[in-house]
């Protein structure tokens, strides 16, 4: 585990490398962003280079951007016109409470359809939920999200605006986590909890879709594979009851892989949002991330991808972890 | 200038645009949230935006939209006034009295003295005095952003006298005769607290200051108040406005990218006025008997900028025959649903001095064929287009010019470039040809030097980097010259020559579209593209 | 001698045979690999299938519902979708064949080399690995797609980058199994060069799995290349390419006109489930154990 741990910060100074190797191939002067579209002078935009330091070699940057990560400072964002650490601060918490409740969509009805459909092999059901979670698995989330939105709110008037995460009167409570259904909680104000938790609603559920196809997929297989080891057959033959077989025995091996297929969904889901935030216009890292590739915000972008990597990074190793404590067998060097 | 219209006016509009059975495709069956009298929140407007502004310190904006907004929070010393036409108010290009109760010339043209309105505070509470004149207009000199820079050929601190209290005097280094025009945009005009500026920093040269780029203290009817970055920003009313409170207790900037939920929500009534709605999605509204539609010929021109330094754009042939090829009425019509008014100048239509008789062309493919087979292309042409990624108006003007392109042997490739990228390639000429829709101050001086002087080429508005020696000289003539009949006779030169040489294909006057729910009243458009939200209310 | 070598060429032959036995009787996949030839029929009979130029322009027409003149409706410019649609499959089929072998053409050599050799050049290719898997695919395919610039194959070649790395690492682990067979063994210890085991031994062990994950990435990089089209990136009008027409439609959406955005969704879906389905029929048949299992 040890080494597992140590390879860890060479993945980030790889990360902050290719990202900014990548940002600085992209044609265009962020300076020009930052003063906008029509006339510029010229005395001013040298300065602004100046300033910024992009008029020195990109070795001399890169690194001076490195010791200011090393100090805890991200840089400016000069689309928000804040520090990125502030931004990311505040973008954070809608990006969170997005991919939590997705991911708990997705786990809750992905493992109960799974055990389903790897228990009754070739029935009905089964093949109702493979076919199913197939097709969440094979449409592009931010279509998907589209066609909620004109169902469930413009035709049928059903699902909360897409105005993000609340509506044009309400208020948000008062911040502790910036989490808003937590925060409401907090406050000890149902009301603002659900209308927190119906906003949620529709992009969280787009969200989960193909995480809960991608859950059963794997719960399935492997729940039919365990089912057939040996050690199963020698219980069912002991007469265990066959409930008993498939709790006791097939589920917590069944959920070894899955785990590490919903912790590698759980770090994506991070990603997933870009579009669907957009779709959903949900103030939340991804929408933010988007804008500031456009407007060539070096810093956010470099700020941004360090987060999500770095978060995606951080629960694969959690993943390996729990691995190793449901597998006894596991063991890292 | 603006035009109110009227259900009944834009469906014959439309009707007569695009085919009969359009309007009623457009009216939808989404059910209106709310029923027809009851107004939500009758003292709060829900304003949508697709941007925030970056930076609130006045004198260093150089965005419109942070431009606007903030204008209902800080005031210049002369502003552009309203006029009545057929009982309603509208907007225009006129510059009239606001800080300053009057303004009078010297005679030589050169000197200004204001006299200040009285019981004009600040929200702190600091009066507005001759000193603060001076500080303010010393102070946007000194960080000299955006129009500052041609201002500052004009006057210096120097110029600024303190006559008494009351009176500020501004004695010019030469003739400007777009000096107040000048004067009346907020990055240049505002007037700020200098006991305020100065407790947080004050000023430093060619940058914002920090505080003043989150906070506000201005002397208009409106107050900065809560700003949740990405979601929304507000004005709260303030009480104590010289010319008293205003009508709405508070303004909600709500942030929304996607123009297609900005539309939702209008129709629904959750939002009531919609910023800069492109001409696609307001057409959507037409027949919409709850939605106002308000429209106005910007200071620029929808136009497909030609790089002229190089092949195949350097040949004049060549640049004309894409005027000639490229047919704006079907543009208008497929692109701004026909709400637009056509090029017929190189000037939009609201400068002075434009004069749409003197433009020489009409579409003619076969013109367009016949120049491209003189400038040594009758086998054909490969051509780019490009636009910014996500600019709908853009994007449908290029691929109908790629459509009308094919038709005289053009074979024009369309790109989407993202926005930092776009901006970089356009004023470093690197794009062939690109869509660009820009806005410029009511000013022909100002609009002519950036868009048409060899020396402004490049970031600083000639992004065609179109050089005629000749039109320099005009140019350079035309920013001393004070004469109305002088300037006239000097712009119809210059509108001939530019004409002739179209360094781009003028398509129609850039659009200020702004959609309103029908209950939000005293809404008035200018053409410089202000709103202000002091008269503005709501009731059925 | 003679039996060793020979032995992994015939259980290979015996296995393909085996395996469409086993294709064929998994009726799910057989609907994914009809869904996926009629997509390449219709692609390669676009000029006679499409009733119409997917590009010609039709202001006066357009916007219409689906009706007997336009079966899926026309966009903004009156294009008709059930055109564009077709000789869209032409772009969105191109670009699944293209991303992918690129993506195991180049990462699949890198992680044979890897995992053959090991050591220090192990370590060097798995390090960049690992930097590349450490991006949320999304992410990176974005960031690719901002520096390559606008453009369908720019956007592919940016698709097909994001997944080289995993590939390259599939490929690693299955040279490792390979490397320690006994056979592999026996042929080194013959004086085998290092190329004709490379071929003869190691590649075979690697196609099945690499076969596996291509037909299902596939599937994955029509969807990143759509949203790629999607943000503006990828492909440029007038390009049929379905995730761009999603995105032409969206801003109608909202006033009833669905047919625009809808249809190219749904053709998107199809072929990703065409992907899925056959690419979950050759796992069980080339690797019933799973080892390929994302």
């Amino acid at each position: 585990m040890a080494r597992r741990l140590l390879a860890v910060p060479p993945i980030f100074v790889g990360i902050t490398l290719v990202t900014f190797l990548l940002l600085h191939v992209v044609p265009g002067d962020p300076a020009r962003m930052y003063l906008g579209e029509g006339a510029q002078d010229p005395r001013v935009l040298a300065a602004l280079h100046r300033e910024w330091g992009l008029d020195r070699p990109l070795p001399v940057q890169y690194v001076d951007y490195l010791r200011n990560l090393v100090r805890g400072n991200l840089g400016f964002s000069i689309h928000s016109g804040r520090p990125v650490a502030e931004d990311l601060r505040h973008f954070l918490p809608a990006t969170v409470e997005l991919s939590v409740l997705s991911f708990v969509l997705a786990v809750a009805l992905g493992v109960p359809l799974g055990v389903l459909s790897g228990a009754r092999v070739n029935t009905g059901a089964d093949h109702a939920s493979r076919v199913g979670s197939l097709l969440f698995l094979s449409m592009p989330s931010f279509w998907f999200g589209l066609i909620v939105i004109y169902v469930g709110y413009f035709l049928l008037g059903w699902l909360p605006s897409p105005t993000g995460r609340l509506g044009m009167t309400d208020t948000a409570p008062s911040p502790v986590t910036g989490l808003y259904t937590i925060d409401s909680v907090l406050a000890g104000d149902p009301g603002a909890f659900a209308r927190a938790l119906w906003y949620l609603l529709p992009p969280a559920v787009t969200l989960a879709l193909p995480s809960l196809g991608l859950v059963v997929r794997m719960l399935r297989t492997s729940i039919v594979e365990v089912l057939s080891q040996d050690y199963v057959r020698t219980a069912r033959s002991k007469g265990v009851a066959s409930r008993g077989v498939l709790y006791r025995h097939a589920l917590r091996n069944a959920l070894i892989p899955t785990v590490t297929v919903l912790g590698v969904q759980f770090g994506l889901l991070f990603s997933g949002n870009v579009l669907v935030e957009a779709v959903f216009s949900w103030p939340g890292i991804g929408g933010y991330l988007v804008q500031a590739i456009q407007w060539l915000d070096y810093s956010a972008v470099m700020g941004c991808t360090l987060l999500i990597a770095g978060l995606f990074v951080a629960v694969n190793v959690l993943v390996d972890f729990t691995y190793a404590v449901l597998d006894p067998r596991v063991h890292y060097g | 200038m603006t035009a109110q219209f009227t259900r009944r006016a834009l469906l014959r509009t439309t009707a007569a645009a695009a085919g009969a059975g359009l309007a009623t495709r457009y009216l939808g069956a989404a059910p209106d949230a709310l029923a027809a009298g009851s107004i939500p929140n009758p003292d709060t407007v829900f304003y949508g935006v697709y941007w925030e502004p970056v930076n609130l310190d006045p004198h260093a904006i150089t965005d419109w939209g942070s431009m606007w907004m903030l204008d209902n929070i800080y005031e210049p010393l002369v502003r552009y006034q309203t006029k009545q036409v057929n009982g309603k108010t509208v907007g225009t290009a006129e510059v009239g009295p606001h800080l300053a109760e009057n303004v009078t010339v010297s005679k030589d043209g050169k000197a200004y003295t204001f006299r200040l309105r009285q019981g004009v505070k600040f929200h702190s509470g600091d009066p507005l005095t001759a000193d603060v004149v001076k500080y303010s207009l010393t102070r946007m000199l000194t960080v000299n952003l955006g129009p500052a820079t041609l201002i500052s050929k004009f006057m210096d601190p120097g110029s600024i006298t303190v006559v008494d209290p009351r009176t500020v005097r501004v004695t010019l280094k030469g003739v400007c005769p777009f000096f107040l025009e000048l004067l009346a945009a907020t990055n240049t005009g505002a007037m700020v607290n200098p006991k305020t500026v100065d407790a947080h920093g004050g000023t430093q040269p060619g940058k914002f200051n920090e505080w003043m780029s989150r906070n506000t203290d201005g002397t208009g009817p409106f107050k900065w108040g809560q700003w949740t970055a990405g979601q929304q920003f507000e004005f709260v009313a303030n009480d104590q406005y010289w010319a008293g409170a205003p009508k709405l207790k508070r303004v909600v900037f709500r942030v929304i990218t996607d123009f297609a939920t900005q539309l939702l929500l209008l129709k629904r009534g959750e939002l009531d006025i919609v910023y800069r709605l492109p001409p696609d999605m307001t057409a959507q509204l037409i027949g919409n008997p709850d939605v106002v539609i308000s429209r106005d010929n910007g200071i620029g021109m929808h136009q497909i900028y030609m790089q002229n330094r190089t092949k195949p754009f350097d040949d004049v042939r060549v640049r004309q025959a894409m005027v000639y090829a490229v047919d704006p009425f079907a543009i208008n019509r497929a692109a701004a649903f026909g709400l637009a008014t056509i090029a017929q100048s190189m000037l939009p239509s609201g400068l002075e001095g434009y004069t749409p008789s003197l433009w020489p062309y009409k579409y003619d493919p076969n013109k367009a064929k016949a120049l491209l087979a003189e400038a040594g292309y009758s086998k054909g042409l490969n051509v780019s287009i490009a636009f910014n990624a996500g600019n709908t108006e853009r994007e449908q003007t290029a691929v109908l010019a790629q459509a009308a392109l094919r038709n005289v042997g053009v074979d024009a490739k369309v790109e989407g470039i993202p926005w930092g990228t776009f901006v970089t390639n356009y004023q470093d000429g690197k794009m062939p040809a690109f869509v660009l829709s820009g806005l410029e101050l009511p000013i022909v001086d100002n609009y002519l030097n950036n868009l048409f002087h060899s020396k402004s080429a490049g970031a600083k508005g000639n992004f065609a980097f179109y050089n005629n020696p000749q039109v320099d000289r005009l140019i350079d003539q035309l920013l001393g010259t004070a004469d109305p009949a002088a300037r006239k006779q000097i712009i119809t030169q210059i509108q001939r020559l530019i004409n002739t040489d179209v360094p781009s294909v003028p398509i129609y006057n850039a659009l200020l579209m702004y959609a309103h729910r029908s209950w939000v009243k005293g809404w008035v458009l200018f053409p410089s593209g202000n709103w202000y939200f002091y008269p503005v209310e709501k009731r059925a | 001698m003679a039996d060793v070598a020979a032995h992994p060429a015939v259980a290979i032959g015996n296995q393909w045979r085996t395996a469409a036995r086993r294709l064929r009787r998994n009726g799910l996949s057989l609907v994914g690999l009809v869904i996926l030839v009629l997509w390449a029929l219709i692609a390669a009979a676009a000029p006679v299938v499409a009733p119409q130029d997917p590009v010609a322009v039709d202001v006066a027409g357009r916007l219409q519902a689906p009706s007997r003149a336009h079966l899926l409706g026309t966009d903004f410019y009156g294009r008709d979708i059930l055109s564009r649609i077709v000789y869209g499959a032409r772009y969105d089929l191109a670009i699944a064949l293209v991303a992918v072998g690129v993506a195991a053409g180049v990462g699949t050599p890198f992680g044979v080399v890897a995992g053959y050799y090991g050591g220090g050049v192990d370590d060097a290719i798995m390090r960049v690995c690992d930097v590349l898997l450490a991006f949320p695919s999304l992410v990176l395919a974005l960031a690719l797609g901002a520096a390559l610039g606008p453009g369908l194959w720019k956007a592919v070649m940016a698709v097909a980058i994001t997944s080289i790395a995993g590939y390259a690492r599939l490929a690693r682990g299955s040279t490792l199994v390979g490397r320690e067979e006994t056979y592999v063994e026996a042929a080194r210890a013959q004086g085998a060069s290092d190329v004709r085991i490379l071929g003869r031994y190691v590649l075979p062990n690697i196609i099945s799995p690499v076969v596996v994950r291509s037909t299902v990435g596939m599937g994955f990089s029509v969807l990143l290349a759509a949203s790629l089209s999607f943000v503006g990136l990828g492909a440029q009008p007038p390009t049929p390419e379905w995730g761009a027409m999603i995105n032409e439609g969206r801003n109608q959406l909202v006033t009833g006109v669905w047919w625009i955005s809808t249809f190219p969704g749904l053709a998107i879906m199809s072929v990703v489930l065409g992907f899925n389905l056959l690419g979950d029929g050759i796992r069980d048949v080339l690797d019933p154990r799973g080892a390929t299992r994302i």
